[in-house]
């Protein structure tokens, strides 16, 4: 069977290229930029020339001839700049950016397809020509003259080798070391070391069989205490030093560096100064700080959610920057420390800084807060709330206006936390605190009523433990909310008890303050304010092995998950932030997270969707319509007066490419004909004479959705079920007390002939 | 039976080398590394008369490491593989008793690099 053999051959060859190839234009992007700032600094030359060699050969030997072609061209004008023969400057900066984007949907069609024939890379290769020096240009090197090839990977006869799989990649360490900028260390550190690659899959295993090892442990020192035999007593203590151990080890070796994630941002922050016209430059520090490699994922978006803020609305404009007599370039800043068992990220601008009065007065305009209430919360809450925009008008949504609240949510989901820190005209930190590993928590034991909990230590201040008269004292009533005065401030107290009881039927009361002996208060940072939970009795600080709890109890908002203590019973793991928003109900805008019952049309299941964001726009004949955001690949406002009509499309020149605009409103009055540009007067056009685009990636080409207006996104939970009632509709749902349809993106975009439609910009 | 040293900082281009050998002889045993230093480190556990190494890699050429490697072995047979074959490349590798072999292998250069393996 030696065509399977290579077929399978040929698979695995396609997606080591695909990974390779995507690993290396990240290292690309960042050289590139880093050049960009620093031409005299040619370092990172070699490294963006073999990636385009690379890239090249492996192209060439899997038959990937546009891909191919294109590389080969990247490699010769970098062959040029490497001789010294051609000075480095912006537009071939842009224009190398563009073939690592060109490479990148070439990639893409190949993932898709498994061929790039459909490719024609020829103006992006002729601008790469073009940029050679005349006189150097007859001297590009002749490629070897074409050999009648013949198949350049011919079946294998023998699939059984044995081979020393020596797994030492070097990638990943690599790719570390070329944010550190350190050439020599890298060989060093790889020469000390012997690295290996494993699959994530098998650590998260083990991650879970030492969880369960812990749990047994703890179980068998429970009862060592109470057996009194000596031998077993000792066998028990090295079990016990031993499984720490394990534990200790494991998680390190499940930690990366959270530099990892970071090399894709100083490409991210040149698009976004590209884009809105300011200068601004990225400083990162602490690349090598280390972080389990769930957490690093996990915190990627909501960086770059901060970053893509700094860039919207912290760093100003160049000329409002001079005025203030600042730089005109911008700064931002990611930083990432250890931190007391945790670890810190900050994201830091130079910028504006956030204006308290601004934040107020749109809360205001927004609804999401009424005069009264106003004085008693900080701007730095206000702008974590569901539906709270920085840009004062939620029709001006810049990027993909997901709102920081979203970042809260997420991060606090991890069992982090978030704060910031900000100064008008100075700038503004925002700064995430993080576990190191998700597995295992370190906690504090509480008791309430009958049970004992659990509540991570991350969000912890301080314990205060009232005795004797000022127990009974300590507690006082403001307009029915408990209160404690610490050291002057008011505490605003909850009553673990009270929720449990109405909420689980944990069956303690609420005890009546006159009657306390003592009063035990755990302080907690929750979205920027300080709670106070009061308890029965605090025990101990435990690491404790987080279960994830059954989909029932997962309901409730409050419970972060379960763990096994020593003596073999469960306790709850409580999440402060869930506990503080049933208790207080302080965020005000509740009903902008909650959606309710879903209309069936027909007993269709279509997709369900877990809890997602929704990007909310108006679309044609006024109706209210979502579609998932991570479609979304940004939301634009384009000049209606740059759309150009070619043929029966209109296009608009959008970064580096032409973009064709699908007008929806042309959509559903004919399916068919979704190109037609409606009359002016039918178009959307807002006062600053711009159209509202939802820009959708497609198999590597963008299209720009013309929709009426942006209105929100919102995080949400719901299954659509419903059934195409008509096309380009999925279904319908009900946001936020409205009526949604559900926008079929992905099937509207299918039924489209995209083949010729873009082409990269050159010159 | 033969152990070859085969040193890409692409993990295809090493699948595609070593399928191309594979398909001449099919009892090689390879010995892979990603980079010069990662190769010359390995050596010492595994010594081999044979290598093959590509010639564009970071901190160490092919050539440079072929250097290293013979000042280890002076036996070793080395083929040296490029995506950009040059002349001068070529007289390089002669220059140190060792081929200079363009990529992708075909046929024929596979042959090539047998035939002074066993030669």
């Amino acid at each position: 069977m030696a065509y399977t053999d290579d077929e399978k051959w040929m698979k695995e060859a396609v997606e080591v290229l695909i990974s390779e190839t995507a690993e290396a234009l990240v290292q690309v992007d960042f050289e590139l930029i880093e050049l960009e700032r620093n031409p005299k600094d040619q370092s990172g030359i070699n490294t963006i020339f073999r990636a385009f060699h690379t890239t090249k050969g492996n192209a060439d030997s899997l038959g990937f001839n546009q891909l191919k072609l294109l590389t080969h061209a990247a490699e010769n004008l970098l062959d040029e700049v490497r001789a010294g023969k051609l000075v480095i400057d912006s537009s071939i900066i842009d224009t190398l950016l563009n073939v690592v984007d060109a490479v990148r949907s070439s990639l893409a069609m190949i993932e898709e397809k498994g061929h790039d024939t459909d490719q024609d890379w020829s103006s992006i290769i002729t601008t790469l020509n073009h940029l050679i020096p005349e006189k150097s240009a007859a001297n590009i090197r002749e490629e070897k003259k074409p050999q009648p090839r013949k198949k350049a990977v011919p079946a294998a006869k023998s699939p059984k080798k044995k081979t020393i799989k020596q797994k030492k990649e070097g990638k990943k360490a690599a790719s570390l070391d070329v944010v550190a900028k350190d050439e020599n260390k890298k060989s060093e550190v790889q020469l000390g070391e012997k690295t290996l690659r494993v699959n994530a899959s098998i650590l998260d295993n083990l991650m879970d069989q030492v969880g369960e090892l812990v749990l047994a442990r703890n179980e068998i020192l429970q009862l060592v205490s109470q057996l009194n035999h000596d031998g077993f007593t000792q066998a028990s203590h090295h079990l016990n030093s031993a499984t720490a151990e394990l534990q200790e080890g494991l998680m390190r070796a499940r930690l990366q560096a959270v530099g990892k994630s970071w090399v894709t941002f100083p490409r991210l922050v040149r698009d976004l100064s590209a884009a809105s016209g300011k200068k601004i430059r990225i400083f990162m520090e602490g690349e090598e700080t280390e972080l389990d490699r769930t957490l690093i994922e996990a915190i990627h978006d909501p960086l770059v959610h901060l970053i893509r803020n700094a860039s919207d609305h912290g760093i100003e404009l160049p000329g409002e920057r001079k005025k203030m007599g600042k730089p005109q370039e911008g700064k931002i800043f990611i930083r990432a420390y250890h931190d007391a068992g945790q670890v810190s990220i900050e994201v830091a601008d130079d910028g504006a800084g956030i204006n308290p009065d601004k934040v107020r007065k749109a809360a205001l305009d927004l609804d999401l807060i009424d005069e009264e209430q106003l004085s008693q919360v900080s701007e730095n809450e206000i702008i974590m709330w569901p539906g709270f925009s920085t840009a004062g008008r939620v029709s001006e949504i810049s990027g993909r206006g997901v709102g920081l609240d979203i970042v809260q949510t997420n991060i606090e989901r991890l069992g982090g936390s978030i704060d910031v820190h900000s100064e008008i005209g100075k700038g503004t930190t925002f700064r995430l605190k993080v576990p190191l590993t998700l597995a295992i928590l370190s906690a504090l034991i509480v008791i309430s009523g009958q049970n004992r909990y659990a509540i991570p230590r991350t969000t912890l201040l301080e314990l205060v433990r009232l005795e004797g008269e000022e127990a009974r004292s300590g507690i006082e009533y403001i307009q029915g909310t408990p209160v404690h005065r610490l050291r002057g401030k008011l505490l605003r107290l909850i009553f673990l008890s009270d929720i449990l009881n109405t909420q689980i039927g944990d069956q303690s009361h609420a005890p009546d303050v006159n009657e306390l002996e003592s009063v035990n208060i755990v302080v907690s940072q929750v979205s920027g304010r300080q709670i106070g939970f009061v308890v029965d009795e605090i025990i101990d600080n435990l690491d404790i092995v987080v279960k994830p709890l059954s989909r029932h109890i997962k309901a409730i908002p409050f419970l972060a998950g379960a763990t096994v203590l020593g003596d073999g019973k469960s306790a709850l793991i409580l999440d402060v932030n869930g506990l503080a928003q049933n208790a207080v109900g302080f965020q005000p805008s509740e009903e902008h997270k909650q959606s309710s019952i879903v209309s069936l049309s027909k007993q269709v299941q279509m997709e369900s969707l877990d809890k997602r964001n929704l990007f909310i726009f108006e679309g044609p004949n006024k109706v209210t319509m979502a579609v998932p955001l991570d479609l979304v690949s940004r939301i634009e406002k384009i000049p209606y007066s740059n759309i150009v009509r070619t043929g029966v499309r209109n296009m608009v020149q959008y970064r580096d490419v032409i973009m064709p605009l699908l007008f929806l409103s042309s959509f559903f009055s004919d399916p068919c004909n979704p190109w037609r540009c409606p009359p002016e007067n039918e178009l959307p056009i807002s006062e600053e004479g711009t159209l509202p685009v939802l820009v959708y990636a497609h198999k590597g080409c963008l299209i720009g959705v013309v929709i009426n207006d942006i209105l929100d996104v919102v995080e949400t939970d719901i299954t659509i079920q419903g059934a195409k009632d008509h096309d380009g509709v999925l279904g319908t749902a009900v946001v936020r007390n409205e009526i949604v349809e559900f926008l079929d993106l992905k099937g509207i975009v299918a039924g489209l002939d995209l083949s010729t439609d873009q082409t990269a910009l050159t010159g | 039976m033969m152990d070859v040293l085969l040193v890409d900082d692409s993990r295809l281009s090493r699948m595609t080398v070593k399928k191309c050998l594979e398909q001449k002889i099919s009892d090689w045993t390879f010995i892979e590394a990603s980079n010069g230093m990662e190769a010359l480190s390995l050596f010492e556990e595994h010594p081999v008369d044979h290598a093959v190494l590509d010639y564009n890699m970071p901190e160490i050429d092919g050539i440079e490491l072929a250097v290293k490697l013979q000042e280890k072995n002076k036996n070793i047979k080395i083929a040296i593989v490029t995506a950009n074959m040059q002349e001068y490349l070529r007289e390089e590798a002669k220059k140190i008793n060792c081929i200079m072999v363009g990529k992708p292998l075909n046929d024929t250069t596979t042959g090539g690099i047998l035939e002074f393996f066993e030669g």
